[in-house]
């Protein structure tokens, strides 16, 4: 096996692992359960967003990898790019096939970097099927890459394609389907890992058991994300790298007869990020499964696409407006300042995502859930937001939140996103 | 020339608010209007033009979408009638447009009424759900009616230390006031642990923090009050009439003045209405109020807004008994909204019958003595639209 100074080979600048706060408890041991108005979307644009966050970053490019997309047809990147204010001409590819599409995110964003120079972001992310997907958890990973600086340098080898069919899901099926354990442990992505049987390897395979036998052969860092949170389907690869980049030396990833690995050379950093990760790993509570969907009969809202194109800027980046006159800053933008009336310029800006409750109420008449929060926000830098609490907390007047992309209702058969409330510091 | 002391209203009527499964929407508007025709002592005949007041079509199959529904009900061709939309102040827009039809010279006997059907569908929750279903994305994200003053409930509280009884005592208030009035929807007193008790709508405001759902209607036929004058017959005079709008459709929660604490709305448009009407001192000069208590939150900022009292002391004011029956600026006494009901487009003019009958000395068990002056008052959006309208005795 070719090691370090492979064909190609990147720096990587950044990574976040994103996981739920809500942490449930199953035979199997914990996983991360994300509330019912979360989705790949949403835990993709949250990774990306707290990425952005502790990093300036314009990245050219954006690959997205997730075996749960929302949309099965009609992409489910654009959505991402726009939550995650991402903007500009931008290069957009999304990945859905196996668990094995992180690492290909990765090496395809690997290949991006090389090919026209600048930063591309990756993205990974898992929503939990309501069947059939055992040992599964929520969450996401962001990671950030480039051709110079960073922490680690990462360099992708060898990779592999047979037709073997260990977990599948035809087109309209609802559930999963997978094959014999012992074929799959015998013939999957264990079988690579059992030929590099080297130290430091980590392996992620279609499911825990397969990672977790496969690394007792090879001596390999142990699963911690697999233990704490559940499998995070494409997620899963990249959030292992990310938890253990101080200590792995090889990651492999298999999915349905597709293997990836990644030759990882950690540098000065690498600790922070990885120190960052298992932190998250560690914060979270207890909770119960929390219910899908509460919608009452009947609720199906006003839904209209040339509306939702034409204001995605205020739905999905919380494009406000400044009156260049008095500097109020209104929400939704408005055609006229309130204030200043005709004599104002308007100039667009992003709401600050932090701020602290004006007021609150708890509002059981809403149909779309049985109690429904609702909190008006002064936002830090200005500005007002009036929006629904997600539906896993309760805030107080005074209470520091922060504003969350989350998935608000379907009407007219497309999915509109929003932005909610949730405790700043995600309790 | 102004509206302002040269418009009367000649002749009210209301229907008996409630759930009327037996009567359609035109069936009501029909009942309110020839009431008011008779009561002004007048022919179908004679009325010149018509304002309908109608907030909620949707809810009736669109019956009442347009002003032409009037022409249904009372056999009205080929007389002009138009349909007012303005949210809670609809009523009050429909006789403030139908004063500016006096006013202005262009029909001497004008009819205002306001109806509305709410209950041929499931009452609230399929209303709410509907409302939810058809408004805006950015409104229909978690907005509701209560939600929204649910907000002000808490912020009030939280900033002038009144307390869940103190809104429990405007729904004691206006209960106990509704048993001495026939039309209103509920009719039995309550209790504060009854309203603490009843069930969560949006914390901190219960069902009994909440006006019902309700179907009726009210009309007010109005004139020249030079005319009336002449005529001989009593009558009551606008002094004032005013609509004040300070947002737009997203409604002022979202803006950053907004300070959950009154309506900025409901202040420009009594500051007008009582220029109009030459009024300085409204405690003072007032004898009886109607005013929007779509939950007990809005009628003690209501207090405050409209200058009964300074900011702040709206919950003084209501414990001190000076707003019941008996007090020395009783408000509502019709039961108000939270009593009476609210079929959204007939509220307003109910409130300006409700005042006319005062003023008139009709107003039975109700009574205020000597009623020389008295102000009605509805919020709409909520909160972008309020109008107030103040009306005297006329000539005798």
């Amino acid at each position: 096996m070719t090691a370090v100074g492979g064909s190609l080979t990147v720096r990587l600048l950044d990574g976040v692992l994103h996981l739920p706060g809500r942490r449930v408890r199953s035979a199997r041991g914990g996983r991360a359960a994300a509330d019912r108005d979360e989705d790949a979307v949403t835990l993709a644009a949250t990774a990306a967003l707290k990425l952005l966050e502790g990093c300036q970053a314009a990245p050219r490019a954006l690959v997205l990898a997730t075996t749960s997309p929302p949309y099965d047809e009609g992409g489910n990147v654009q959505l991402v790019a726009e939550l995650a204010g991402l903007s500009g001409e931008l290069f957009a590819a999304e990945l859905t096939g196996t668990v094995r599409d992180g690492l290909a995110a990765a090496r395809i964003a690997a290949a991006l970097v090389r090919a026209q120079g600048g930063e591309v972001m990756v993205l990974a992310s898992h929503r939990r099927r309501l069947r059939g997907d055992g040992d599964a958890g929520d969450g996401a990973v962001a990671m950030l890459l480039g051709a110079e600086g960073g922490v680690a340098s990462l360099s992708f080898g060898v990779s592999r394609v047979e037709e073997l069919r260990d977990r599948w899901r035809l087109a309209g099926d609802p559930v999963p389907r997978e094959g014999d354990p012992s074929f799959v442990w015998w013939a999957g992505a264990p079988r690579l890992a059992r030929e590099l049987v080297a130290e430091g390897t980590a392996v992620v395979g279609g499911s825990l058991r397969e990672t977790a036998r496969a690394e007792l052969a090879g001596g390999g860092p142990g699963d911690r994300l697999g233990e704490a949170a559940g499998l995070l389907g494409a997620a899963h690869a990249l959030g292992r790298l990310l938890v253990g980049l101080d200590e792995i030396r090889t990651l492999v990833c298999g999915g349905a007869g597709l293997v990836d690995s990644v030759w990882v050379e950690a540098g000065p950093g690498a600790e922070e990020i990885a120190g960052r990760a298992r932190a998250v790993l560690d914060d979270g509570w207890e909770g119960e499964q929390p219910l899908e969907h509460e919608l009452s009969e009947g609720f199906s809202p006003y839904a209209s696409l040339p509306r939702a194109w034409r204001e995605r800027g205020q739905d999905l980046r919380l494009e406000a407006s400044r009156c260049g006159t008095c500097g109020a800053i209104h929400y939704p933008p408005p055609q006229v300042c309130p204030r200043c009336g005709f004599r104002s310029e308007l100039e667009h800006l992003p709401l600050r995502r932090t701020g602290t409750v004006l007021t609150v109420t708890r509002d059981h008449l809403y149909p779309a859930a049985r109690v429904t929060g609702m909190a008006v926000v002064e936002l830090d830098g200005g500005g007002r937001f009036y929006g629904q609490v997600v539906p896993s907390a309760k805030v107080e007047p005074g209470a520091r939140v922060r504003l969350v992309p989350r998935r608000l209702h379907e009407g007219g058969g497309f999915v509109q996103y929003y932005w909610k409330i949730a405790p700043e510091d995600g309790g | 020339m102004p509206i302002a002391g040269e418009v009367a209203v000649i002749g009210c009527a209301s229907t008996a608010f409630g759930v009327h499964h037996d009567r359609g929407y035109l069936d009501l508007l029909a009942e309110a209007a020839l009431g008011a025709i008779a009561d002004a002592g007048l022919e179908p005949g004679e009325v010149e033009a018509a304002w309908l007041s109608t907030a909620e079509p949707g809810l009736t199959g669109l019956v009442g979408d347009a002003g032409t529904a009037v022409a249904e009900a009372i056999g009205f061709a080929p007389r002009p009638a138009t349909r007012v939309s303005a949210f809670c102040c609809s009523g009050m827009e429909a006789v403030r447009a139908a004063a500016l039809d006096v006013a202005a010279g262009e029909h001497r006997l004008v009819l205002a009424v306001g109806a509305e059907k709410m209950r041929d569908v499931p009452s609230r929750g399929s209303l709410v759900a509907r409302t939810a279903n058809l408004t805006h994305p950015t409104l229909a994200k978690g907005r509701t009616a209560p939600g929204q003053f649910a907000l002000l409930a808490r912020r009030y509280m939280d900033v002038y230390g009144a307390r869940p009884e103190t809104l429990a005592r405007v729904a004691v208030k206006n209960h106990e006031h509704a048993v001495r009035n026939d039309k209103a929807h509920y009719r039995r007193p309550v209790t504060v642990d009854d309203v603490l008790a009843a069930p969560r709508v949006a914390e901190p405001l219960g069902v009994l923090d909440c006006t019902p759902t309700t179907d009726g209607a009210a009309a007010v036929i109005l004139a020249p009050a030079a005319w009336a004058e002449r005529r001989g017959r009593p009558f009551a005079v606008l002094r004032g009439i005013a609509v004040s709008v300070t947002a737009g459709y997203y409604g002022i929660f979202f803006g950053e003045d907004a300070d959950f604490l009154g309506f900025r709305s409901t202040r420009e448009a009594a500051a007008e209405a009582y220029r109009q009407a030459g009024i300085s001192d409204p405690r003072a000069e007032l004898d009886v109020v109607e005013c929007h208590d779509c939950f007990t939150i809005t009628e003690i900022v209501n207090y405050e807004d409209l200058g009964l009292c300074g900011r702040g002391e709206g919950w003084r004011l209501l414990e001190s008994g000076a707003t019941a029956f008996g007090g020395e600026i009783p408000v509502n006494l019709s039961g108000g909204l939270q009593a009476c009901g609210h079929p959204v487009g007939a509220t307003g003019v109910r409130m300006v019958c409700e005042i006319a009958d005062q003023l008139l000395g009709r107003a039975g068990e109700r009574q205020v003595e000597g009623a020389r002056l008295g102000a009605a008052h509805t919020l709409g959006g909520p909160g972008v639209i309020a109008a107030v309208a103040v009306l005297g005795a006329g000539g005798r």
